[in-house]
């Protein structure tokens, strides 16, 4: 940040160039020169940068070798100010030899950005500058959070981002990212897998995170260094460390349809630094809704859910550090649903038991500022128990169990092999348990290893290129190959363009594989392709089967789905004013796995496996705009236009194969033009927000309006396409409203009202009760 | 660059499918045509027992199971499967094709030859199965519903022809069609039949 004598050859050269060189020699007696050169942190030269000279009032303009060159009075100082749009403006003052008659100054901008520094994991599993990242990296920190006081995953992606959350406690909830289904995304904790479990629902708006620092957001394909169900994007939460003696923090929250949410966290530094802990418990009750008030059954049931994530670290050495996790989460969900029989109909009381317990132990090594590497281990358990039963007598009516292990030990390396190459090394081997009634021969174990690759490459300071690539070989699939590459470069230090290529797959599931399931009452069947040779022979022996759709033996064995993408794109920042992204991007999955039907029962019902068969296509773009003004404002956007499509259907459309039926009775061709893609993607979805925030008044109040145009809801005219305006779900709006506001030091209070519109429909991708009111108060203790 | 492409490409193909919508929407029947019989809510073995409802053509009356063994019938109806008078399943001269891609109201006559017979009870004239004769089975929403562009061309008992269009699997044929409340195995259906024994359906 100082200036520089500069260096006597290019200034001679410079000073030649100088087109008032003749005009100084006349004035050599009362006035002097002065050369400035202007250049950023690479000695790049600043054009047109403002320089303000205070002493004569007056402005110049450096040229485009970051150069200019002014005659003024023999002054024994000056006082300077260097203003450029993308740079921390420079106030200096500057001494004047004023014997010489060409004062020289080397002056060095910083470039200026409010999320410059930020660092960002999840994209590499190093630790990246965001700015200029090639990949399409978006963070969600904890003071953006704070102020809306809801911690629930989906709440918050709801709030800040225009990614689809679909929650409609059926399979499939979840996140839906480039318009691909919520199991094609990644959901980590600091790193481990959330809510990846075989047939199971992992419902990210009963997911609490109030110890959290920030959510980094990765869209596209990241299996070339996460391997399965990476393939549309990475969703990772990273939970605060305590960095302050003592930090502790209360926080209740009392909404609509008797919510509660009660957190502490407790964050402590011990022995001045060589252990530290936290330890986060969370508290959340809803006694749900219904959307209709004739149904049995509420749209969201009863939840008590406990949750206890504790970390502890050890700073071994100065360069060594051991980490340790453990998360619980415990969560029992009440409903009840109406069974009909040809003779009666009966409630039913469900009762879900859900347990959910991870450890994990990372021990990590800088070995010099060559080489670093990284142990870690990770446990996990989960089980689901389903227990219903008969409202009027209480006797059991139906049960069901899930169980899962798994173990992972992973190991990572980066080393700086030579120059400006940042290579990453990983390994590791995994083993999967799981136990259920519906799994063939009750339980299975899979084992996978896998090894990962990368390098982060810079042939230039504004050229950033990543490869990478996985190998994964896995007991129930072929092995797969992911690559990946993304290139960045730094246009000019207000633009930068990035894109990239990479392939993603997502592996069969447990059900896929060795399901042996049948719905007992009703009597149809589902085998995993893996069982269905045994199960078939099981169903022929009893003499069930009354016919084949398809002959078993010709059943392919299950392929992963895999996904090629693109993407590309450029990030605008005009100092801390504007901040805008734009994000193209097209993914091609193939080999999409779906329900078949096989055979017919001979009671009528049928058996079904999976297979294979589709490929579908999303493309569209993302795009992110933040402005800020008067001080206190924000406005933001995020964009997403989203064009999908199952590409057989295209082409059977195309040739004319694909037929629909009007209310006449007559049947013609599907139009290409009425062919809406895939059901659940809204074409237009977008979030605005508008934040007023005033720290001296310890004041923040936002509005968000969270829009969605209409999107295919469930087919009507039979043909299992989206093909006609009766199959689409009109659009919504929902609009929100938080007021936060510090008192007394170290209470805060925030006060929030979801849904002002009172929009309700049980279309809608999440489904909400109407308006509701919700109030917080935390008390936060903080000793330096 | 090239999603840009493509979003113009696709843009200009709606443009060109939009322009020529008008030209392929189907005519009305013209008056001529006769006999467009409607039957609505046939049970077909709502009783899941395997016993099939036998339908005739040319008085539009069910025939009791007891006449299973003559050729008194021309299709029969259980579940999702339709039979014809042949083969296993009866002394008639019956059997069936299925045309794909085609407008009920369009079809002019009987094709000469390919009638398929029920060659075993696994085999039939009218193929089982999701996509595979008359229905689309959606496993999502479990609703069995006709595949608009079939049209099944049955060759009666004694040799005549109709041609018939499913129109619903479900009583009263609702729309849309919830499989929980909604009652399965009662057919809605059109056909034409023509009584002279030529092929010509008009």
């Amino acid at each position: 940040m100082g200036n520089y004598r500069f260096y006597p050859q290019i200034f001679l050269l410079l000073f030649v160039l100088s087109i008032s060189y003749s005009s100084f020699s006349q004035k050599i007696e009362t006035t002097s020169f002065l050369k400035i050169i202007v250049v950023d942190e690479n000695s790049a030269p600043i054009p047109q940068t403002q320089i303000y000279l205070d002493t004569i009032k007056n402005i110049f303009l450096t040229n485009s070798l970051g150069l200019t060159i002014i005659q003024i009075p023999r002054y024994s100082s000056l006082k300077m100010q260097f203003k450029k749009i993308g740079y921390n403006t420079l106030d200096t003052v500057v001494s004047i030899d004023q014997n010489l008659d060409t004062n020289s100054f080397f002056v060095k901008l910083s470039p200026k950005n409010f999320k410059s520094k930020e660092v960002v994991v999840t994209a590499t599993r190093t630790d990246k500058e965001l700015q200029n990242h090639p990949m399409p990296v978006r963070t969600i920190l904890i003071e953006e959070i704070k102020p809306i006081s809801t911690f629930s995953l989906g709440e918050i992606l709801k709030e800040f981002t225009s990614l689809m959350v679909i929650d409609d406690y059926t399979p499939g909830s979840g996140v839906q990212v480039q318009g691909l289904d919520p199991d094609y995304t990644l959901i980590l904790i600091n790193g481990e897998p959330l809510g990846n479990r075989t047939g199971e629902v992992f419902d990210i708006s009963s997911f609490f995170i109030g110890n959290l620092s920030k959510i980094e957001i990765v869209r596209g394909p990241h299996s070339s260094i996460y391997g399965s169900n990476a393939l549309a994007g990475v969703i990772n939460i990273i939970t605060e460390e305590p960095n302050k003696p003592t930090d502790f923090t209360i926080s209740g929250r009392y909404g609509s349809h008797s919510t509660y949410n009660i957190y502490s966290n407790l964050k402590k530094v011990l022995l001045s630094g060589i252990l530290s802990t936290s330890i986060y418990y969370n508290f959340w009750r809803t006694s749900g809704y219904k959307l209709n008030p004739n149904s049995v059954g509420k749209t969201v049931p009863d939840i008590n859910q406990h949750t206890l994530h504790t970390e502890g670290f050890w700073n071994i050495t100065n360069n060594s550090r051991l980490k340790i996790s453990f998360r619980s989460n415990f969560e029992t969900e009440q409903n009840q649903y109406l069974t009909k029989t040809s003779t009666q109909s009966d409630t039913i009381k469900t009762k879900n038991d859900v347990k959910d317990i991870n450890t994990s132990i990372l021990y990590k090594n800088i070995v010099n500022k060559y080489l670093n590497y990284e142990f870690r281990t990770y446990h996990s358990f989960f089980s689901s128990n389903t227990k219903d039963h008969y409202l009027k007598n209480g006797d059991l009516f139906d049960s069901y169990f899930f169980e899962q292990n798994l173990h992972k030990i992973e190991f990572q390396a980066n080393f700086l092999p030579f120059a400006a190459n940042y290579v990453t090394f990983g390994a590791g081997f995994q083993t999967e348990t799981a136990k259920s009634l519906s799994i063939a021969e009750g339980s299975r174990l899979n084992t996978q290893f896998y090894l990962y690759l990368q390098d982060d490459f810079y042939p230039y300071n504004n050229l950033n290129i990543i490869t990478s690539l996985r190998f994964d070989r896995h007991s129930n699939y072929p092995p797969q190959f992911s690559p990946k590459l993304a290139v960045s470069y730094e246009l000019i230090p207000e633009v930068t363009l990035r894109g990239s290529f990479g392939t993603g797959f997502k592996a069969p599931t447990f059900e896929e594989l060795y399901l042996d399931w049948t719905l007992s009452r009703v009597g149809y069947s589902v085998f995993g392709v893996a069982y269905v040779p045994k199960g078939i022979a099981k169903l022929k022996e009893q003499g069930q089967i009354a016919e084949f759709l398809i002959s078993p033996d010709s059943i392919p064995t299950l392929k992963p789905e895999k996904s090629v993408s693109f993407d590309f794109g450029w990030n605008i920042r005009l100092s801390d004013i504007l901040f805008t992204k734009i994000n193209f991007f097209r993914n091609n999955v193939t080999n999409l796995i779906d329900f078949v039907p096989i055979a017919i029962k001979t009671n009528a019902q049928r058996v079904h496996t999976y297979r294979n068969i589709n490929r579908i296509f999303t493309q569209g773009l993302e795009l992110t705009l933040e402005v800020n003004f008067l001080k206190y404002f924000r406005f933001s956007t995020s964009y997403q236009y989203l064009e999908t499509g199952d590409l057989d259907v295209i082409n059977r459309i195309k040739s004319k194969k694909e037929f629909k039926r009007d209310q006449n009775g007559f049947d013609r061709p599907v139009l290409l033009s009425e062919y809406g893609g895939l059901f659940l993607r809204p074409r237009n979805s977008g979030i605005f927000r508008m934040t007023y925030n005033n720290e001296s008044l310890g004041l923040n109040t936002s509005i968000t309006l969270n829009l969605k145009s209409s999107y295919g809801y469930r087919d009507i005219n039979g043909n299992n396409i989206l093909d006609d305006n009766l199959e689409y779900a009109p659009g919504y709006a929902i609009l929100n409203f938080h007021l936060y506001k510090t008192i007394f030091d170290k209470f805060s209070v925030n006060f929030t009202i979801n849904n002002i519109l009172d929009k309700k429909d049980r279309r809608m991708l999440s489904p909400t009760p109407g308006r509701t009111f919700s109030f917080t108060i935390n008390y936060n203790y903080v000793q330096q | 660059m090239k999603i840009i492409i493509n979003i113009i490409i696709t843009i200009a193909f709606l443009a060109l499918f939009a322009c020529s919508k008008k030209d392929e929407e189907p005519t009305q029947p013209s008056n001529n045509v006769p006999k467009v019989v409607t039957i609505k809510d046939l049970p077909a073995d709502t009783g899941k027992k395997g016993k099939f409802t036998l339908f005739r053509f040319s008085d539009s009356t069910i025939v009791s199971n007891a006449d299973s063994n003559s050729t008194k019938w021309d299709i029969g109806f259980a579940g999702t499967t339709i039979i014809t008078n042949s083969g296993v399943r009866g002394p008639g001269n019956g059997g069936a094709i299925i045309l794909k891609e085609v407008d009920f109201f369009q079809v002019k006559e009987a094709p000469e030859s390919g009638y398929r017979i029920e060659n075993s009870l696994t085999d039939l004239a009218i193929p089982t199965g999701s996509g595979n004769g008359w229905y689309l089975y959606n496993p999502q929403t479990h609703v069995v519903s006709p595949i608009a562009g079939r049209v099944l061309v049955i060759r009666t008992a004694d040799g005549k022809y109709a041609k018939m269009q499913i129109v619903s699997y479900w009583k009263g044929n609702p729309q849309p069609i919830d499989p929980f409340t909604h009652r399965e195995r009662f057919y809605t259906f059109r056909y034409v039949y023509q009584p002279n024994g030529s092929r010509k359906f008009e």
